[in-house]
């Protein structure tokens, strides 16, 4: 039984949702203005074939695109960006599983202080770490390379996969691990082949919240590549940098083509957001 | 006490692999002579079969994050740097930029560079004949303006007028001789056309920005930061404090933002038709004359060198900021590929090759080609080129400059951007710069 | 609870990937930070590190240090405004999304867009809306304001760039807060012929509060540590009113060619400021999990 919304309020929700909306359309419209057009007062929303003095419409221009594909080399970055998060995710929601398994189902000493140890890691501000860790780093020859973010990364997300995986397996209700013992798998086999297939969901849902916190992680992909391993988050603000240019047609398109696949994951993965942001706490 | 032990000796334990082969990387900054670089050293790929990779970093702090980052690591992930003319210092007394005080007379002919150029992009210290990189891109500021502007009769006329309601002798609307003209011609074009700026220039408080537009004047209006071979400081003078007053009067003149433009935004307001007169480093002008980069106005812009300034005792000073770096190999790779990267070094300070270094765009400090006909007549700027090396000054290179660049950024900022006062901003730098410099100015005192 | 009868010695083998890689990538560089926040030590210049003890927390605390505590002044009004915006307007668009309408899904949906996208990215293109000349901003409300360096208002940048992020993380909050009120209390305190703003304060408030506080705090947690939105809107320089912490941590440690020792004594202060917020979150994870199992 729920009320409906009075007029007002949707009003308000209106305006809300235009203000919160509007950056991003311009984000992707500028991605197709040539610098006359970006810096044109009155803003320019309109795409069109010319751009009268002082109209509404711009020139629509795919060389924002080009360029940001030949000469900005952004390719290369956004592979960059792909491995490094869907690997460390994929690294992650494993660890972070069979942690998660392990918490669910054993009682051992010490188990409750671990887990909030590894809640606390989620606490620890990147800043706080990035000085020791580029040394260290540099030392193990990790620095400027993927494995070196995904190794990180898996690490970033470790608190939170954990914790949601377990929140997950505490649903499984415990016949599953007997029916599996019953089959004759040991535990380790019974986690692989009867207890992580039916945790689907909560699998799903766990990797997507971990792809895209890596996917848009920047104080760590600052401070610990060069050149090799540099994520496209790092990419992009350095087309800030890029001189006697303006940026923001290559860095408008280059942003339109990164936040995309986020912003489908993140739709698809609406109905567990609440669960994903509270590590598993409630339920959404 | 353990915990500090183990940390550190896990620090210097260092069971770091040197990386091996792969191309050349070469660091630099994210600008069009880098990307000249990238093209050049095609060729030398052509030749040699080896690959070479040029690694761009924004001017906006990345670009001394990344230098400061291999040095503080002693890592190998670039074989040469090309570093800052004020790095030098750090990156010699650090051990992290290779000495080539014996390598260079044997593979360079020095006789064929400006001496200017060995001045302030290869020896450190100063006047000590040590060598620690081979020049590269010799720089200077500069200025481009609108011709169509200049040149059009309507402003000419218009121009006229103006300086006449303002009770100025009469002087013709075209490239300034002086600063004053300089700047009665940015205060026209600021008051005539709404939305225009007479001029702009780099004042953001990021790394070295507004400094570099502002030592000129002061060294033209007499002042100094210090001698660079007592480590004195000599910046709390009338001179300075008048100098830091003048550059703020031409900021009057500039677009609304025009008090927090980095190197990147002077040339995008230009480009956007914004500015009537830009100031700049000569690696951001060839932009200017390219119909891709700058479609409105490549064949309306000119260019003129940083103008004279007069002083009340009618002594006339012209200099301009010392931009530019060297080349340096970074000690701390292989001893395979110090070899490879010198090589390479070689290569690239040839005549022939700094001919097409030049023909690029890049700005040599090689004498035949700075002074030969097919140079000076390729673009408008190359003869300023050529004359900005007589006019060049730059900031201190001790390893201690960017704790003094920090300082003198800071306060000369809060004058230009929050209103402080001159005499306190003069003030206060002085003192700082002496407490920086206090332990090195000892040793010197000591040393002579 | 003893769930499947495990007193097996197999968990170990489960739990122990992850530990491990936790104190390798997260104990042991604080520890090699608190290592380095006892000396004085500068890579740049020379390799050995000169033992100084407690000086660098000392120098912290010093008069030459103000910035220091200016940047932490920064970032408690960063946390308490900019997560006192989220919570008030997440709180209220969730007291309409609550309501029945056309579309309410595809709204709700469409509102929690920012808090995907990558702030370092989206803050990159927000400075171009805080553009001094031909920003969005100044046109809509026909100004020439500043938004960046040393202006204050570079600092109320920030604060919007991270209400608009964030305030879709308290909506759902709240709204999950919302959803767990059974909804016989509403229909009671109807049949009390309660008022609205009595329903507000005697029932919505208190039975919403314990995820409310616990979103509150976990934004406090992430605004403390904030630094991508700040530097790349507003750079690393000391002194702006972006300065925050992190940012002044990054500044110092990785660019300039100071002594590490400072920036890592720095660090070790915010860790543990950052761990005595993260003792408030467990506590109030741990009642959440209560209430709603």
């Amino acid at each position: 039984m729920k009320q409906r919304a009075s007029w007002p309020a949707l009003g308000v929700l209106a305006v809300y949702a235009a203000v919160s909306l509007l950056p991003i359309a311009w984000l992707i419209i500028t991605g197709f203005k040539s610098p006359a057009d970006a810096t044109a007062l009155p803003p320019r929303i309109f795409p069109g074939a010319s751009a009268p003095e002082n109209s509404l419409w711009f020139r629509f221009t795919f060389m924002n695109y080009r360029r940001m594909l030949t000469e900005l080399d952004t390719v290369h970055y956004f592979l960059n960006s792909v491995t490094v998060s869907v690997l460390s995710t994929a690294a992650s929601v494993l660890v972070g599983a069979l942690a998660g398994y392990g918490f669910s189902r054993f009682r051992f000493r010490g188990s409750r202080l671990l887990q909030l140890f590894i809640l606390l890691t989620r606490m620890v501000p990147p800043m706080a770490v990035a000085l020791p860790l580029s040394f260290l780093y540099s030392r193990a020859g990790l620095f400027d390379t993927r494995s070196g973010l995904i190794l990180l990364y898996t690490c970033c997300n470790l608190s939170f996969s954990t914790w949601m995986m377990k929140a997950f397996f505490d649903e499984i209700p415990t016949a599953y691990d007997d029916a599996a013992r019953l089959d004759g798998y040991s535990r380790v086999q019974g986690f692989f082949r009867v207890l992580l297939p039916h945790s689907g969901p909560g699998l799903a849902a766990t990797a997507v919240f971990c792809f895209i916190s890596s996917w848009n992680e920047y104080a760590f992909a600052l401070t610990l590549t060069a050149t090799e391993a540099v994520t496209m988050p790092v990419r992009i603000h350095a087309i800030l940098g890029d001189m006697g240019r303006l940026p923001w047609g290559p860095l408008a398109a280059s942003a339109t083509l990164f936040l995309l696949p986020v912003a489908a994951f993140g739709m698809f993965m609406r109905r567990h957001l609440v669960r994903g942001i509270t590590f598993g706490a409630v339920k959404g | 006490m353990q915990a500090a032990g183990l940390g550190l000796a896990f620090l210097a334990a260092g069971c770091s692999g040197k990386r091996e082969a792969g191309s050349i990387k070469i660091l630099w900054a994210d600008w069009q002579p880098s990307a000249a670089l990238a093209d050049l050293c095609k060729l030398y790929t052509r030749q040699s079969g080896i690959p070479v990779q040029v690694i761009k970093k924004s001017w906006d702090g990345a670009f001394t994050a990344a230098t400061f980052s291999e040095f503080r690591n002693r890592d190998d992930n670039y074989d040469i740097i090309i570093g800052d003319s004020q790095w030098l210092g750090l990156g010699a007394e650090g051990g992290h930029y290779l000495e080539l005080t014996d390598w260079f007379p044997k593979n360079v002919a020095v006789n064929d560079i400006t001496p200017a150029a060995v001045k302030w992009y290869c020896e450190y210290p100063k006047g000590s004949g040590r060598i620690f990189a081979i020049p590269c891109e010799g720089d200077a500021m500069a200025w481009a303006y609108r011709k169509d502007l200049f040149e059009d009769p309507g402003h000419r006329e218009a121009f006229e007028g103006f300086l006449k309601r303002h009770k100025v002798p009469h002087f013709p609307l075209a490239p300034p001789a002086t600063w004053d003209q300089l700047r009665w011609i940015a205060r026209y074009f600021k008051e005539s056309m709404p939305g225009m700026a007479g001029l702009v220039m780099v004042t953001s408080r990021s790394y070295d920005m507004a400094t570099m537009s502002f030592e000129q004047i002061l060294w033209a209006m007499g002042g100094e930061f210090g001698n660079y071979e007592t480590y004195e400081v000599r910046f709390n003078t009338p001179q300075t404090v008048r100098a830091i007053r003048y550059f703020d009067t031409l900021l009057n003149y500039s677009s609304s933002g025009g008090r927090n433009l980095g190197y990147g935004d002077v040339g995008g307001e230009y480009v956007a038709g914004r500015a009537a007169m830009m100031c700049n480093y000569f690696a951001f002008l060839p932009p200017l004359l390219n119909p891709l980069e700058n479609p409105d106005y490549f064949d309306k812009t000119g260019f003129f060198n940083s103008p004279i300034m007069v002083d009340g005792k009618g002594v006339s000073r012209r200099v301009t900021s010392l931009g530019g770096q060297g080349m340096s190999v970074n000690a701390h790779i292989s001893t395979a590929r110090q070899k490879r990267a010198l090589e390479l070094m070689k290569w690239f300070s040839s005549t022939e090759v700094q001919r097409l270094w030049a023909q690029k765009g890049g700005f040599t400090s090689n004498l035949e080609v700075l002074r030969s006909p097919a140079f000076l007549k390729a673009a408008p700027y190359n003869p300023l080129f050529e004359e900005a090396f007589g006019m060049m000054r730059d900031f201190w290179a001790v390893p201690e400059f960017d704790q003094l660049l920090a300082v003198t950024q800071r306060e000369l900022c809060d004058v230009i951007q929050n209103g402080a006062s001159p005499e306190k901003a003069a003030a206060r730098i002085q003192v700082e710069h002496v407490r920086i410099l206090e332990r090195r100015r000892a040793l010197a005192k000591g040393g002579g | 609870m003893n769930r499947g009868g495990g007193r097996e010695r197999v968990w170990f083998w489960f739990v122990a990937p992850a530990v491990a890689l936790l104190v390798a990538l997260n104990v042991l560089p604080i520890l090699v930070s608190f290592a380095v926040s006892l000396t004085r030590y500068n890579p740049i210049l020379s390799d050995n590190p000169e033992w100084v003890g407690l000086g660098n927390y000392a120098a912290l605390f010093g008069k030459a240090n103000e910035e220091v505590w200016r940047s932490f002044g920064r970032t408690i009004a960063l946390v308490i405004l900019s997560v006192g915006l989220e919570a008030g307007l997440g709180f209220s668009l969730a007291l309409i999304l609550r309501k029945e309408f056309r579309g309410r899904g595809v709204v709700t949906a469409l509102l929690l867009l920012p808090m995907m996208l990558s702030p370092a990215v989206v803050g990159s293109f927000w400075r171009y809306l805080f553009n001094t000349d031909y920003g969005a901003l100044n046109w809509l409300f026909d100004q020439r304001w500043t938004w960046t360096g040393s202006n204050p208002r570079s600092f109320f940048a920030v604060v919007l760039v991270e209400t608009w992020t964030w305030t879709p993380f308290m909506m759902l909050l709240s709204l999950a807060a919302l959803n767990s009120i059974p909804s016989a209390l509403y229909e009671a305190a109807e049949v009390d012929r309660a008022g609205a703003w009595f329903r507000l304060r005697r029932i919505t408030l208190p039975l919403a509060a314990p995820l409310l506080l616990l979103g509150i705090v976990f934004r406090a947690i992430d605004a403390f540590r904030l630094f991508d939105t700040a530097m790349v809107m507003n750079g690393n320089l000391e002194g702006q009113p972006t300065t925050f912490l992190s940012v002044l941590i990054y500044g110092r440690a990785f660019g300039g060619s100071l002594s590490l020792g400072e920036p890592a004594a720095l660090a070790c202060l915010m860790l543990l400021v950052a761990m005595a917020l993260a003792a408030l979150v467990l506590n109030l994870l741990e009642r959440a999990r209560r209430k709603t199992a």
